[in-house]
This record gives structure tokens, sequence and C-alpha cells, in this order.
């Protein structure tokens, strides 16, 4: 039981205020907090089921990049994209792997300190709007392949788990501020501190863009700003428990572009895009002993946009010679997620780690526009999960897992996994995996209904209606599906300095779920055009070859490089074109290198190089035999560092060029033109860093 | 309502309780009170184990914490054990004379022995903690100490050891709590090593969060000196056991009574040693741990 004292403490942030002498008393025999816990721990690539990459704080910083997204690309198999489509939705950064991706990437789970955070309504992360900031973030975890039984649901094809600092690692004042072009104005400021057993840190930041130029170096209708707070405080209550609060609050403004599409009859406007993102997370960790512990959390997130809007002119001269018309619409919606979560790790014996828990989620969005006529949808899904971790011998160590997952609407599913790695020693271990797992419909895909329509009933018999979308829900969807096999190498080489990882891998997709405009809507008795439906469709497999290499050259330098080699090839064509869109997804090759060198204390550098074959997203192939319209790319990024030290402050100023080959698009989603409607070119800013502890 | 008849009830009970625990001591052959510094599990752990040992040798003791030393004195004839620090200075207040076995990690700068005074100290070897790194990994040949003014005697000790062991000891000097943060990231960035020693001015349970996770940050390994160290992160230690403390100070006790209450020696050590591994953390930095029997063979043969 917390006591009021405990209490007391815990909401008491400032040193001044509260003081403790607790510690007067302490010598050899005392009891010390647990501080690495079973689930704070990183995963070793040597003795994990699935190919794990990790990015940590070092790479993150070398690759000067300002949004999540850009550290992504360091992952073999990962591609990342900046939207900006004709359809006037509104811009996102898209990260993507392994293709089968349009602008709401569905297949990938993303975690921040195990909170999933993806879009309930249309699945897929707006990584613009994400409340947290790059210089909180510890380590980038990324499972490719499926791995439910550990994550949780949506842990399709990949998953990305962003793992922040403790507090206590974060004490005292930090200050960044970046400055360029592109109207670059980036500043976080952060403060850390303690008191006896709390640590806290507050992060305030704001982010600001005007996005990418059109093809005609002329700006897009693509600027974004945020601003945000974000805090943290751990708590230890004694020795063997501890409880973890964060927070975030997150406000987005973008800028969206109008609908350019000739034919789409209702077109959106030029406008400004809210977001609000926010949340509330408490965690308990608890160790009984030296052969168990456990987590409780529960976490709400909280998402809302606001996307109201008057319609560009309607032309209705079908009608009557030269009217037209236009119409008020409100696309927004608010979303909201309950998660109480309980895991139990227990080591029964020294070769066997036993992990297993329960969790009950509920998702609900109320959005008139989304969810037409009724206003909202909810879903409540709850888990059971197990694993086991068996080191038979020194050699030899199998890996299980399941997952039994029920949520509203589906049925019951299973998402097993099964390992076995051979270590030859310390220093090569082989791997075989097989896993499954499946990918729930969104709620939009389950239930969403649009009738994104003007009607005009007082010039014509019969009325007539002009369209943009018409969504109508089907009953009966199944989950996706993904069955994964692998064969996986780990190794170290020149005195550990320079590891390897590499796998080969058959993945087979199957249910896929997509948008079918074929059908004939019964939505509305008026409405007799064509309507989307989302149906369980297609079946593709993945096979490729992915390999990581991280080499400490001496203590200076260090390169980091990734490639992947991939092949989607879909079957099941019910449709002319679709297996097209699947099997030109994602890039046939792709390439990442960041190297990074510290000439001496005061100056460092890095330079990242990056490779993308040609590809179409989804959402803007072309539907023409041999052409995938975002061709290949390079992209070659510098950064140059001077550090200042002055007793216990440090300075660093940075300048940082990125994308200094030739321009080019990630995401060409114009289908009617052959320019893209954005390209990315020269990004060069100033970057300074102050840290005072 | 009159609670005259409550209170004597609760003074009856009380005078039960209490004459029974004297009665505990008057079949005792002597009167021993063991007074423990914390609720650590460790002291728990020890001061049972002594009041085991000395029940199996016909002693009885009771367990008092510090706070109770005024109000549990006897006016008799009374054997103290003290662990720890905070236990021993409090003993020390009360009564700078009694008959105290003092249970300590290191010699308390300014004792003044007598025959009613001795120190068993529970520290282990200072090379024995060098001979763990070379055991658990022999490429590990940079290793790095924090060290404050009250342990420069520990880390000059290791320092001589190393010196055998080929290994290179690099000792960072904290002189400020403020130094700490950078000094340690200097000195797990230079090492492959961070060595843990008992000083509780840089190790204690507000400071081995940012020891343990800025390591871990690193990749780097720490070497404990307790079993709770190990329970919080680091990945080895070798310490002594509650068990061999009680043991040992059971011997001692049972010489100290032969001898007419007092002490052969000034200062005792024990020889046995405890061998603790956290398996999780070590294979989360991709360490291979040998088996403890192995680390404890290895640690033997060592001269």
């Amino acid at each position: 039981m917390i006591s009021i004292r405990h209490c007391i403490v815990f909401i008491c942030l400032q040193p001044v205020l509260c003081s403790t002498a607790a510690y007067a008393v302490e010598d050899e025999f005392s009891d010390l907090p647990v501080v690495l816990s079973d689930d704070t721990l990183e995963q070793a690539p040597s003795r994990a089921p699935v190919a794990i990459s990790s990015i940590d704080r070092d790479l993150i910083e070398a690759s000067g990049a300002r949004t999540i997204p850009e550290v992504l690309r360091l992952i073999p198999g990962i591609v990342v994209g900046h939207s900006v489509n004709d359809f006037g939705d509104k811009p996102l950064l898209v990260v993507a792997y392994h293709g089968h991706s349009d602008q709401y990437s569905k297949q990938m789970n993303v975690l921040i300190d195990g909170r999933s955070i993806y879009d309930p309504l249309l699945g897929g992360v707006n990584w613009y709007n994400i409340p947290i900031v790059i210089d909180d973030i510890e380590r980038i975890e990324v499972t490719r392949g499926p791995n439910a039984s550990t994550y949780g649901s949506n842990s399709f094809m990949a998953v990305i788990n962003i793992i922040t600092r403790h507090a206590a690692e974060d004490q005292g004042h930090f200050a960044k501020v970046n400055a360029g072009n592109h109207d670059i104005f980036d500043a976080t400021y952060r403060y850390g501190g303690n008191n006896g057993d709390l640590d806290y840190r507050v992060t305030l930041a704001t982010v600001n863009d005007d996005g990418q130029d059109r093809a005609d170096g002329a700006n897009a209708n693509d600027d974004v700003s945020s601003g945000l707070i974000d805090y943290r405080l751990d708590y230890q209550i004694n020795t063997k428990n501890q409880l973890t609060y964060t927070g975030s609050y997150g406000r987005t403004d973008q800028q969206a572009e109008q609908t350019l599409r000739p034919e789409t009859e209702i077109k959106k406007p030029q406008r400004e895009i809210q977001d609000t993102n926010a949340h509330q997370l408490l965690r308990w960790d608890s160790t009984i002993n030296k052969e168990q512990s456990f987590i409780v959390k529960y976490f709400f997130n909280y998402l809302e946009e606001e996307d109201a809007y008057t319609t560009l002119p309607i032309d209705a001269s079908v009608i009557s010679p030269g009217l037209t018309f236009d119409t008020d619409i409100d696309a927004s919606y608010t979303s909201q997620r309950h998660n109480l979560e309980f895991t139990h790790f227990i080591d029964p014996v020294r070769q066997l780690h036993l992990a297993w828990g329960l969790s009950g989620q509920y998702d609900k969005v109320e959005s008139d526009y989304y969810f037409y006529p009724v206003g909202n949808n909810s879903r409540n899904t709850f888990r059971l999960y197990g694993s086991a971790v068996w080191d038979i011998n020194s050699h030899n160590t199998i890996d299980l897992g399941v997952l039994f997952e029920k949520s509203d609407g589906t049925d019951t599913d299973v998402s097993p996994r099964i390992a076995y790695l051979y270590h030859f020693n310390d220093s090569h271990t082989v791997r075989i995996g097989a896993s499954q797992a499946v990918r729930t419909p969104f709620l939009f895909e389950q239930s969403g209904q649009i009738f994104d329509t003007a009607l005009v009933t007082d010039l014509t018999d019969p009325d007539t209606i002009f369209e943009n979308f018409v969504y109508v829900p089907e009953n009966n969807l199944k989950t996706e599906k993904i069955t994964s096999v692998e064969l996986g190498y780990y190794g170290k080489f020149l005195q550990k300095k320079l590891s390897l990882s590499t796998r080969v891998f058959q993945d087979m997709l199957d249910e896929l779920l997509i948008s079918d405009p074929r059908l004939p809507t019964t939505a509305e008795p008026d409405f007799d055009g064509i309507a989307f439906i989302f149906r369980n469709m297609h079946a593709t497999t993945v096979r490729g070859i992915e390999v990581e290499m991280d080499y400490s050259i001496g203590s200076s330098t260090r390169l980091f490089a990734s490639g992947a080699l991939l092949d989607i090839s879909s079957d099941d064509d019910p449709y002319e074109g679709k297996s097209r869109e699947y099997e030109e997804s994602a890039p046939d090759k792709s390439l990442s290198i960041l190297t990074m060198h510290d000439f001496n204390e005061k100056y460092s550098g890095s330079v990242g190089f990056y490779y993308i074959g040609d590809m179409s997203w989804m959402d803007a192939n072309p539907n023409i035999p041999g052409i995938r319209n975002t061709g290949v790319y390079r992209i070659l990024d510098l950064r140059l560092v001077r550090n200042f030290k002055f007793g216990n402050e440090r300075l660093s100023t940075a300048i940082v060029l990125k994308n200094l080959l030739d321009d080019y698009s990630d995401y060409d989603a114009i289908q009617n033109t052959p320019e893209p409607v954005v390209e990315q070119n020269l990004v060069a800013y100033i970057e300074l860093k102050l840290k005072i502890q | 309502m009159n609670s005259t008849p409550i209170l004597s009830v609760f003074a009856f009970i009380l005078l039960v309780l209490l004459s029974g625990s004297w009665d505990t001591h008057a079949n005792s052959k002597h009167n021993i009170v063991i007074v423990s510094s914390s609720n650590s599990d460790f002291q728990k752990q020890t001061a049972n184990s002594i009041r085991k040992n000395l029940e199996a040798d016909g002693d009885m003791a009771i367990i008092i914490s510090t706070d109770d030393i005024i109000s549990s004195a006897q006016n008799v004839k009374t054997l103290y054990v003290a662990i720890g620090e905070y236990a021993i200075k409090r003993l020390h207040e009360f009564d700078s004379d009694a008959f105290v076995l003092r249970i300590n990690s290191r010699i308390i700068p300014g004792t003044k022995y007598n025959s009613a005074k001795s120190d068993l100290i529970t520290a282990q070897p200072e090379c024995r903690h060098i001979e763990l790194i070379k055991a658990i990994n022999p490429d590990w040949t940079t290793v790095a100490v924090l060290s404050s003014i009250d342990s420069l005697d520990i880390a000059a000790a290791l320092t001589k050891c190393t010196i055998r062991q080929n290994l290179n000891l690099n000792v960072y000097a904290i002189a400020d709590k403020s130094d700490l943060l950078k000094t340690l990231e200097t000195a797990i960035e230079d090492n492959k090593v961070l060595l843990a020693i008992t000083d509780p001015f840089i190790y204690n349970s507000n400071t081995v969060r940012n020891i343990l996770l800025t390591a871990y940050r690193h990749r780097k390994p720490v070497i404990g000196y307790s079993d709770s160290f190990v329970q919080a992160g680091a990945v080895a230690a070798v310490y002594t056991s509650p068990g061999s403390i009680a043991s040992k100070a059971s011997t001692i006790i049972s010489d100290f009574f032969k001898n007419n209450w007092q002490f052969n020696k000034n200062i005792y050590s024990t020889d046995d040693f405890s061998i603790s591994t956290n398996t999780q953390v070590a294979t989360s930095l991709e360490i291979v741990l040998p088996s403890k029997e192995s680390i404890r063979k290895s640690l033997e043969e060592r001269p």
C-alpha cells in the first residue's frame, strides 16, 4: 500500500519543497531497487526468435533526423514516403515494411513504451502528430516479421517499438533549436529532476516546416506546425516496486492540398487540419523475487481531428448550364483507446524463461462523417498471451509464443510462433522460425460508412446526387492473416566489433482487405451509384533477403548498413490490376548506409546514403504495366558537429544537409499527370544543443 | 464508558508477552541482542541465521532495530551483535563500553579496539572481485572504479590486484555528487566493465538507477558487490552470504563466551564467498556467463 508520505513525495516536483535523508543508513547490506527488469531489457539479436533491428541513441543523432520515420530508413525493408495525393487528403508521413501500404500503413504495430498508438479508425500512424520528442528516445526496436505473442494486436508484418529514456537519465536542463530552409524552426526544452525516489522530466517542443516543394519549385500546401508537452515520472516505491507515469498532449496544424483529381465531383478545398493527440499511462513494475516479476499497465490514448470545410464549387451544369453550388462537410473525428494489461514473468529454472499475460482494450471512434448516420463505433478486444524460452543447453534454444485474441465482430484468432536457435558459440547463431499473426480490420474497415455526397433536389426531378466517396460496411469481414517462415543468421566478427544479421524469409499473406469499388450500394435509397466496400479478397507472397551490419571501426568510427532484396507476388487476381498493385508496392532493392566518425573531442560528423528502388504506393499505382511511378531515388545526408564543454555545460552546434543528390519524389501519388505533385529537395538547417547537468 | 478493564487486559497481555520474552532469555546461557541497521532482506536473513545458529548452541538472542536499543536495554550483562554501520554507531552512542561484535563491510575509521569489541568484516578481499572479472571474461581488460574519499583504500587495494592480473584498472575520483553522472559517462565509455565497490556515497538506492541505466545504455556490464546489486541489474557479484556471516559470527560468539566474555581478535573476516549472476541482463548484453559452479571453481583455483 502506498502511504500518504509516498503520495506527497510523488506529487512533489521541486527538490526545495521536499528533501530526504533516507540514504544516510545505506551500506553493503541495503536492498537496492530493481532497475533492469525483464521488460526494460533489450532482447539480444542472438537470442531473439525473430529478426530485430535496434536503432540506438547514437544512430538517431547521427542520422540528423527531425522525425522518427527518417530514422526508420535505416531498417532493412522499410520505405518512407511523404504522401501528398490528388484526393485532397491530409499529407502524411508513411512508413511501410514490405509494401502493401497506402497512405495508411495498416499492417504494422507501433508502440511507445509498450503503448500501441495505431489509429483505431483508419489504421496507421500520423507521424507528424505523435507527442514525443526525438531527443527523449532511448532506442527504437523494429521487429521484422510478425510477433503478436509479444507485442499484441496488429503486430502483423512488423512492429516498431519506441522506447523512451528513464527519467533518471535526463537530469538537468536540455535545450535544442533547429533553424533552416523550408521554414524549419524546431525548439525543444526539457527539464529533468530528482527528489529522493522520484525521477521526473518534462519536455516542451515545437516542430515547424513548410513541407515539400512542387516539381516547379513552388512551395506545396503541406506546411506542418506542431507543439507538445510530454512528461514522465518514475517513482521507486521500494526496492521491489516501481511506478511509471507518462503523459502527453500535442497539437498539430497541417495544411492539406485541395482535390486535384478532375473527375471528382465534390472537391475539397485547400485547408488546415488540426490534430490533437494525448495520452496517459500508468505502469506498475513489481519484482516478487528473483524468479518472478509482473507488470500492470493502463493507458489511455486520445486522438482528435478537426477537418470541417466548405467544398469547392460543385459543377451542376448537367441540371442547369453554368449552375454551381457548394456544401459543408465535417470529416472530423475523435477516437479513444483504453487498455489494461497484466504480464507475469517467471523463471522457474535458470534455463527456462516464461511470460504470460492478459489484456483488455476498448476502442471508440466518434464521427458523423465516417460512421454515417450512427455517428460512432466501438470495439472490445481481449487477449491472452504467453511465451516460453528454453535454453536446452549452451547450443540450443527453443522459443515458443502464442496469442489468443477476440475482438467484437470477429472470431477468436490464434497467433502462434516457434523458433529454434542454434548457437555455434557465443558469436554465431542460426535461427529457424515460423509464426502466424492476424490483423483485425480497423473500425472504419469493419463498419465505416461514408456518404460524402451532395444532393440537389430543388432544381431537378429525379434528385441528382454528386459524389466524392460512398463507403458501405461489410458485415462478415475476416482478419487478415500472415504466415511467415524464415532462416536467420546472426554473427559477430573482428573481436565482436562487427555484427552481421541476415535472414531469408517467405511471408504468405491471405484475406487481404481492399476497398472494392464495384458494388452498387444500398446505403441510401436515392443513391444508385458506385460505392466502396471493404472485402477480404487477395493473397500475396513476399520473399526476400535482408542484411544488417553494424561495425565499430576503432573507437571513433561506426558504420551501420542495411539492405533488402524483395519479391512480392500475387496469384489471386479477381480484378485486373490489383495483383500488380501489390507486386509493385515495395522496391525490389533498397540500401541504407550511415557512417559516423569522431574526429576529436571537438568535431564529429556523419554521412547517410539511402538507395530506394522504384515502386508504387498502393493508392498511387498508375495501373500501367511496367510503370512504377515512384522511381528510383538516392538520398545523401551530411551532418557536421562542433562540441563545446564549459564545466557541466555541454554545447554543440551542427550543420545538417539533407537530400544533397538529385531532387526526388518518395510518394508520387498523382495518377493523371507525369510529374509528381511534390518533390524532396535540399534541406539545410543548423542545430544548436545545450545540456546542463 | 469505563476503559479500565480494557487497559487491564492490555497490560496483562503485555506482561505475558514480556514475561515470555524474558523467559526466553532466562533459559538462555547468555544474554544476546542482535541489532540491525535496516529492514533489508540481507540484514533480516543475517540476523535470523545468527539467532538460529545460537539456538543450536543453546543460546537465545533477540533481534531489535536501532530505534529499540534504549527501550530494550536490560540491566544484565549483554553481548550485542551490531549489523551494519548505522547500528554500530547508534550502539556506540548508547553505550561505548558495551560488549559488541560489529558486523560490517569495512573497518570504521577511528575505531578503538579492546577485548569487549571486535569487528567481523564481511567485504570480500579486493582481489576476489578482480578474479571474478577475469573468470567471467578474460577480454575485459580495462576496469573502471568510481571512488570517493571514503573508499580510496579499496581502490588502492584493487589497483595492486590488477597489476598481478594484468588488468588495467582506472580509478575515477568523485568529490561531489554533482560530478557523478559526468564522471560515470567517461568511466563507462573508456572501459570495458564497471566494478562497483562498497561506497555508499557513490552507490546507494538513489544513484544506482542512474549508474545501471547509463552503463546498460552503453552496453557495458557492471560487477556489483552484493546479491541485491545483481538483482538490481549488475551482471555478477562475489559476496559474503548471510549464512556465511552467521556461521562465522556464531563461532566468534562461542569463542567469546568460552574466553570469559573476551574477544580473541580485534578483526575477523570470512573465508567463504558466494556468487550471484543476472542471466537476463547478461543475455541482453550478449555476455555468455559461465555457470556459477564454473566461476566458483575458477576463483578457488586462483592463488
